[in-house]
């Protein structure tokens, strides 16, 4: 295989009848954040990957180099870890084009098989066989269809367990936080909450700059406006100023529909 | 422009001085302002009270610099008028033309642009001779004349020696002014260097038949700019005036009529017309000095008429029976002398009250006259009377002399639409809404555009065989050959008593085309007749005449209406004369096109005239979005709104159904739709129907049939678009606080929601994890729940101090965008449909247009078309809204060729909800803006999105209105020209035909895996399919498969960054692929640019990757699997290696 920054080149055919060669490029999978699921010496960062090549295929196609033990797919490279499923339902949405895959293999020694694949253009890495055949989009939309249409009463009961949990811990939380308002701690201070007998104001942004425009608002009422002359003389030039400013714009406006040769009539 | 910002910068600065000053009271600071000049305060001052508002004033300033001729022409044209007077005056030889009797003209030699007819005449002669003088009369001596093309008229004065006694009579006058211009022209063409002698012609301009003016245009680049009349008038005080009153005789039945006329009276043939013909030159000198008078030394009365003058321009309103120029200049005379003007006011003023006036006239009853009776009473004369005239002509504005009506010619419909349109224009300038000045002077209105329903007569023949047979004696002997005014005369009573308040308005429009030199030109070449329909009337199947019980008007109706009339009982227990037009039960748009049934009847009952012998333009456009090949139940399908409102029926009463559902864990507060048929704006609106294809038995799941899995589908099954909605529940505080939880909670209530519509109303439903189905009378309904709080949480966002703040992300902009401004653009827009019932066909057809360009939703929104339609219903300025689709669609057309993307944005002003001064702000701040900024394409405000940007952030992009701003602009010539000139359905639909060149791949398609292929524009189907009435019990179809929508998109999803994709959504068989320019050059390789790229073969060691077009090409078919026929490779540049 050829080397490219870093990556090996993998010559790919979509399956033995295909003439057609596209490049995959491999690479150890190397990153400072360690992530359980991707381990070291074990995964196999493959980047340009076309949108049909789902799970199976890439585990059928990588079978040659080793026993496969999971293959994740994302739309770029990432040290996420991939998220586990905690539902059968509510997954999140599937990815679409390209993508790059972290093929994690049983043993390290797939690995190496895997980045020392004898591969050319002329003989391929084929990516499809019998076994693991690429679907046209029809099928895939028809399997997806089919797989949105729920069992109502399982995912009723995914539901009824999720909020059971859900209504366990934010009680808990409610119950935490209730404890420690208006507790003082060792230096004298007090946490202050919207609950319990002294509630302080929710922190938000919106909050916050209400109450500035308030205070601002209170600071305006208090200057005097028309007390000294030169205050009563400036009213005055303001509102000259505003009708020239106003003509100007004006002018600005008309300005550009010159430019788009608005004024020609015929 | 630069020039412009310095002193903007200065004033905000000096502006930022001024606050500094207040506080730190540093009287220095203020000494930058500069001191207001007595100019510019007058001048701010003056705006304020003479002109409407300062952008009115700048704009008008500038169009007046537009028009107006630069200095340097108006020399050039005196100095060629100079030339141009010695040559007539003194160098041209007359010697070689001798005297000849009229009876002895050699017509093959010397002709006239219009037919002569009885060719001789029995006395009079004719000889080319000198004139006395020349002089420059009419638009450009009073100095209103206006780019591109300067009209100079010269009036040749011709004296006693030419024009004899008895010329007066029998057309002789006429036809020897014709010979002398056609003298004239043969001789100025001898003269080197003075004419143009490729471009010599008579041209009937906006007068009679018998007064063409021989135009001749100046050698050189001056013939670019400016063309001159050449006016044969004969001396001062030659004749008569008062031989010329309109009750009097000037032509001899006899001569004309070749034979003893029976009964005749020369009192009882008057000739007013033709008396109009000569009074014109005779007085011509009279109101020339009192134009002068008026116009020459004021200014803004100049500039006033110049305006007036572009206004009428741009009504297109050319040929002969308009208010014209001149009479508008002398109207402004006759209001200045009322004093309804004076000197002191600004050009807006005078226009204004021009309008303002002319809007409230009435000259088809109550003419106005210029004549001071005051001071004529002493000179003993007696002027004909005012009912003379209003019983020889249909408006009546009298000139100075008293002789003369300036409106001889004008119809009586072009006056009061000319009227309407004054009206309409002040309403304009006080609608502070909108900026009334382009409407008003810029925007060009095409005769099309201005009527819902047009009549052509393209065919001069079957109009003289209409006027000789139908025409009476008087006006024949009075008009003659002038066939326009007499066919007018004809045509427009029949017209008004047979559609009586059907229309509202009527106009016509006389194509004359200008003649070559020495050829002669039938009088007319297109007779066009606008109707603006009444909305109220004109759709109603009934026509309902007098009770039967009143004898003598119930006879006149039958005999009006013949066989078609009949006798009726209406509801009201009256019974009466009635004719009735089609079934109440007729699809709209067959109701639609009741007035062209009543024209085609009264034509040929009363005309002869079969339907083939004219063009009817109404509908043309609207056959595209019949379905030809499926009969629903229950109602005629037509141009869809049937099927729409049956959509709508069902969705509210599923509605319905939902919100008395009692004992949820919360009330329904509010059901609202979403898609586009309940807008009426589906081309294929969704039609009840049984959904088992084949009667195969198939698998189920709940409530669902599977699709299939284990077979490849082979033939698409019927395309099942689910009619969709929005629930709203109370608001309660039970909420869960986190996304996660919501989103199961809002599950739940699908399932409970499902469970209860089941059990209580007996629908099939089935719930998803993101909405529920309902199926109902053989409509699939697709509810989501909207829950404010998800959007407030999913814009949540926690800051490092604990602050917690809202910032839009995409996902909850686009939850807002289709559960909150989806569902209230809906209801508006709806609402619009209801106000005008052709919105949704109109939208409909520009969907269509734009889709069969191959570009989809992807590329240009569906809502964005559907809000650009409704722009155009709700301020349709300077036209008024049509009620007729096909006429919308052209204004469609007009809107998307015409606007300036780059600098323009559209307002959508729903109920004017969009405060003013936002307007104005955004208009600043797009000025503002540099030249390629990141904003989207297109900006549509509208009061629930005031940036304008929230549908058209993904599409279309500049690249994309480009490329349409020119298809619709080649669109609508075509459309018009086609509609004008042939008129048929065919003929037109080739604009919904695209052009496939230029595609770098073409994707065949297999037909039968397109689910809407009976709606391509061409469609062949080899059968009917009548649909049957839904049973009880269907399980829920599959919904939504287009197996070749999935396909576009999944291509999008891998190659967006490399090609654009296009593709006609109703039925197209074809997909389009554009390469981008930028797509084959070799880049470095970097992890993130490699998809769909291969590494680039050299032995240098930068790695660098190409395009691997190969493995796209085998993507289309990998993917496509059987919807793809065959891929095309049609870019000889690209596949050259293949």
């Amino acid at each position: 295989m050829e080397d490219c920054v870093g990556f090996k080149v993998l010559p790919v055919k979509v399956n033995e009848n295909s003439k057609v060669i596209r490049h995959f490029f491999l690479k150890m999978h190397l990153t400072r954040d360690k992530c359980a699921q991707k381990p070291e010496y074990q995964t196999l960062f493959v980047v340009g990957v076309p949108e049909f090549c789902n799970q199976k295929i890439m585990k059928h196609a990588f079978r040659r180099c080793g026993k496969v033990k999971s293959v994740f797919f994302h739309n770029e490279p990432t040290p996420i870890e991939p998220e586990v499923l905690p539902s059968k339902y509510f997954i999140p949405k599937s990815i679409k084009g390209f993508k790059v895959a972290y093929v994690v293999f049983a043993h390290t020694s797939g690995l190496e098989n895997a980045l020392s694949l004898k591969c050319t253009e002329s003989e391929p890495f084929i990516l499809s066989t019998q076994c693991a055949p690429i679907t046209n989009i029809v099928n895939r939309w028809c399997e997806n269809y089919n797989d949105n249409i729920v069992d109502v009463r399982e995912l009723q009961s995914e539901i009824d367990t999720y909020m059971s949990e859900y209504d366990k811990t934010s009680a808990a939380r409610i119950q935490i936080e209730k404890e420690t308002v208006d507790n003082e701690d060792e230096d004298g201070w007090k946490t202050v909450s919207k609950k319990g007998r002294n509630p302080g104001f929710a922190r938000k942004e919106a909050i916050k700059n209400n109450i500035m425009k308030n205070e601002a608002k209170k600071k305006i009422k208090k200057t005097l406006k028309n007390f000294y002359r030169f205050q009563i003389k400036e009213t005055k030039i303001n509102q000259l100023m505003e009708l020239r400013n106003k003509f100007d714009n004006d002018k600005s406006k008309i300005e550009l529909l010159k430019q788009s040769r608005k004024f020609r009539p015929f | 422009m630069t020039l412009d910002i310095i002193p903007t910068m200065e004033l905000t600065t000096g502006d930022k001085c001024g606050t500094k000053r207040k506080k730190k009271q540093n009287p220095d600071g203020g000494k930058k302002i500069k001191p207001p000049t007595a100019e510019e305060l007058n001048k701010l001052r003056e705006t304020e009270n003479l002109f409407l508002s300062n952008m009115f004033r700048l704009q008008i300033d500038e169009m007046l610099k537009e028009v107006k001729p630069k200095q340097s022409t108006l020399d050039k044209i005196q100095e060629w008028f100079d030339k141009f007077s010695i040559a007539v005056l003194q160098d041209i030889d007359t010697t070689d033309y001798k005297k000849e009797l009229l009876s002895n003209i050699n017509l093959s030699e010397i002709n006239t642009p219009f037919h002569l007819n009885p060719q001789n005449n029995t006395d009079g002669t004719f000889r080319f001779t000198k004139p006395c003088s020349v002089k420059i009369v009419g638009s450009h001596s009073l100095g209103t004349s206006i780019l591109p093309l300067i009209k100079v008229d010269i009036s040749i004065v011709m004296g006693k020696n030419f024009f004899h006694k008895k010329d007066y009579a029998d057309e002789k006058y006429l036809r020897k002014k014709a010979f002398y211009l056609q003298c004239l022209a043969k001789e100025l063409m001898k003269i080197p260097f003075m004419i143009d002698n490729d471009d010599v012609q008579f041209s009937f301009g906006s007068q009679s038949y018998y007064l063409p003016s021989l135009i001749v245009k100046p050698i050189g680049t001056l013939g670019k700019k400016c063309c001159f009349c050449l006016r044969v008038v004969p001396e001062k005080d030659i004749y008569n005036l008062h031989k010329f009153s309109p009750n009097i005789n000037n032509i001899n039945g006899q001569w004309y009529f070749n034979s003893s006329v029976e009964n005749y009276d020369s009192k009882n043939y008057s000739t007013p017309y033709y008396n109009s013909l000569i009074l014109q030159d005779l007085v011509m000198d009279e109101s020339e000095m009192l134009l002068k008078e008026i116009i020459e030394i004021n200014q803004n009365v100049q500039d006033a008429l110049i305006l007036l003058k572009i206004w009428i321009a741009q009504k297109n309103l050319g040929g002969i029976g308009n208010i014209t120029n001149y009479i508008l200049s002398m109207y402004v005379v006759y209001l200045f002398k009322k004093h309804k003007i004076n000197k002191f006011m600004s050009s807006y003023q005078i226009i204004r009250n021009v309008w303002l006036n002319f809007g409230q006239s009435n000259w088809h009853n109550d003419g106005i006259t210029l004549v001071d009776y005051e001071s004529k009473k002493d000179n003993n004369l007696k002027l004909p009377l005012m009912s003379d005239f209003h019983s020889s002509f249909p408006v009546v504005f009298v000139d100075s002399s008293g002789y003369l009506n300036l409106c001889a010619n004008v119809f009586k419909s072009n006056y009061i639409h000319i009227k309407n349109e004054s009206n309409f224009a002040v309403e304009m300038l006080d609608n502070s809404n909108m900026n009334s000045f382009p409407c008003l002077f810029l925007t060009k209105a095409s005769f099309l555009q201005q009527f819902d329903h047009l009549i052509n007569f393209n065919d001069i023949k079957i109009i003289k065989d209409i006027v000789s047979q139908h025409s009476d004696k008087k006006s024949k002997l009075d008009l003659r050959e002038d066939l326009a005014l007499q066919f007018q005369q004809i045509i427009e009573p029949l017209l008004l008593s047979s559609l009586g308040d059907r229309i509202t308005e009527m106009c016509f429009n006389v194509y004359q085309d200008s003649v070559v030199m020495g050829k002669t030109q039938e009088p007319f070449s297109n007779f066009l007749i606008g109707l603006k329909l009444n909305t109220q009337k004109a759709n109603s199947v009934v026509e309902r005449g007098p009770i039967a019980n009143l004898p003598e008007v119930a006879k006149e109706f039958r005999s009006f209406w013949g066989e078609k009339s009949q006798l009726r009982r209406f509801k009201d227990g009256d019974v009466c004369e009635a004719v009735v037009w089609a079934d109440s039960k007729a699809a709209i748009s067959k109701k639609r096109c009741i007035i062209r049934d009543i024209v085609n009847y009264v034509f040929l009952h009363k005309l002869s005239i079969s339907s083939e012998k004219f063009i009817y333009i109404a509908d043309q456009a609207e056959s595209v979005l019949e379905n030809p090949f499926i009969l629903p139940v229950g109602f005629d399908y037509g141009t869809g709104e049937a099927a729409s409102l049956c959509c709508i029926d069902n969705f509210n009463e599923v509605g319905k159904l939902i919100r008395q559902l009692e004992g949820l864990p919360l009330t329904v507060s509010s059901v609202q739709g979403v898609s586009s048929v309940l807008r009426y704006a589906d081309v294929i609106p969704p039609l009840s129907r049984t959904h088992v294809d084949n009667k195969k038995q198939r698998k189920t799941k709940g409530n669902c049939i599977l699709a299939p899995t284990d077979e490849e589908i082979k033939i698409a099954p019927g395309f099942v678009k689910p009619i969709e909605g929005v629930l709203q529940f109370a608001s309660s505080g039970k909420w869960p606080n986190e996304l996660n939880a919501v989103k199961r909670m809002i599950t739940a209530f699908y399932i409970n929601l499902a469970a209860r519509l089941q059990k209580d109303c007996n629908l099939t439903c089935q719930p998803f994890v993101n909405h529920i189905d309902i199926m109902k009378n053989g409509f699939v309904f697709r509810f989501r729940i909207y829950y404010p709080g998800e959007v407030s949480l999913l814009k949540k966002e926690l800051m490092p101090d604990g602050m917690i703040r809202y910032r839009d992300t995409e996902e909850s902009q686009y939850l807002e965008r289709s559960m909150v401004q989806l569902p209230t653009l809906t209801s508006s827009l709806h609402g619009l449909s209801v106000q005008y019932p052709s919105y949704g066909p109109t939208c409909c057809l520009a969907k269509r247009w734009l889709r069969s360009q191959l570009i989809d939703n992807f590329h240009f929104p569906e809502m964005c078309i559907e809000l650009l339609v409704a722009s155009y219903f709700l301020q349709p300025e300077p036209f008024k809204v049509t009620c007729q689709p096909t006429i919308g669609f052209l204004h469609f057309l007009r809107k998307l060729a015409t606007t300036d993307w780059f600098r323009e944005f559209i307002v959508i002003n729903f109920n004017n909800d969009i405060p003013k001064d936002h307007i104005s702000s955004l208009e600043c701040s797009i000025a503002s803006q540099p030249k390629n900024s990141s904003r989207p394409a297109m900006l549509l405000v509208t009061p629930y999105d005031l940036d304008g940007s929230s549908w058209t952030k993904e599409g279309p992009s500049f690249t994309i209105l480009a490329r349409l701003m020119h298809l619709s602009r080649k669109a609508l010539d075509i459309a018009e020209e086609s509609l004008l000139k042939n008129g048929t359905v065919e003929n037109l639909k080739q604009i919904f035909r695209p052009s496939l060149d230029k595609y770098d791949i073409l994707i065949r398609l297999r037909n039968i895996m397109n689910p809407l292929r009976h709606m391509a524009v061409d469609a062949k189907m080899a059968k009917i399919y009548s649909l049957e009435p839904p049973e009880d019990k269907e399980k829920i179809p599959i919904v939504g498969l287009n197996p070749v929508q999935e396909l576009l998109n999944v291509l999008r999803d891998s190659y967006s960054e490399h090609a654009l994709f296009f593709h006609d959504t109703y039925g197209g068989n074809v997909i389009g692929v554009v390469f981008k320019p930028n797509v084959f050059n070799k880049v470095d390789f970097k992890v993130t640019n490699v998809n769909g790229q291969k590494l680039h073969k050299s032995s240098s060691n930068i790695k660098q990757v190409e395009f691997n077009l190969d493995a796209f090409i085998e993507d289309i078919d990998v993917h496509g699997g059987f919807i793809v026929k065959e891929v095309e490779k049609c870019n000889k540049s690209l596949f050259c290696n293949n």
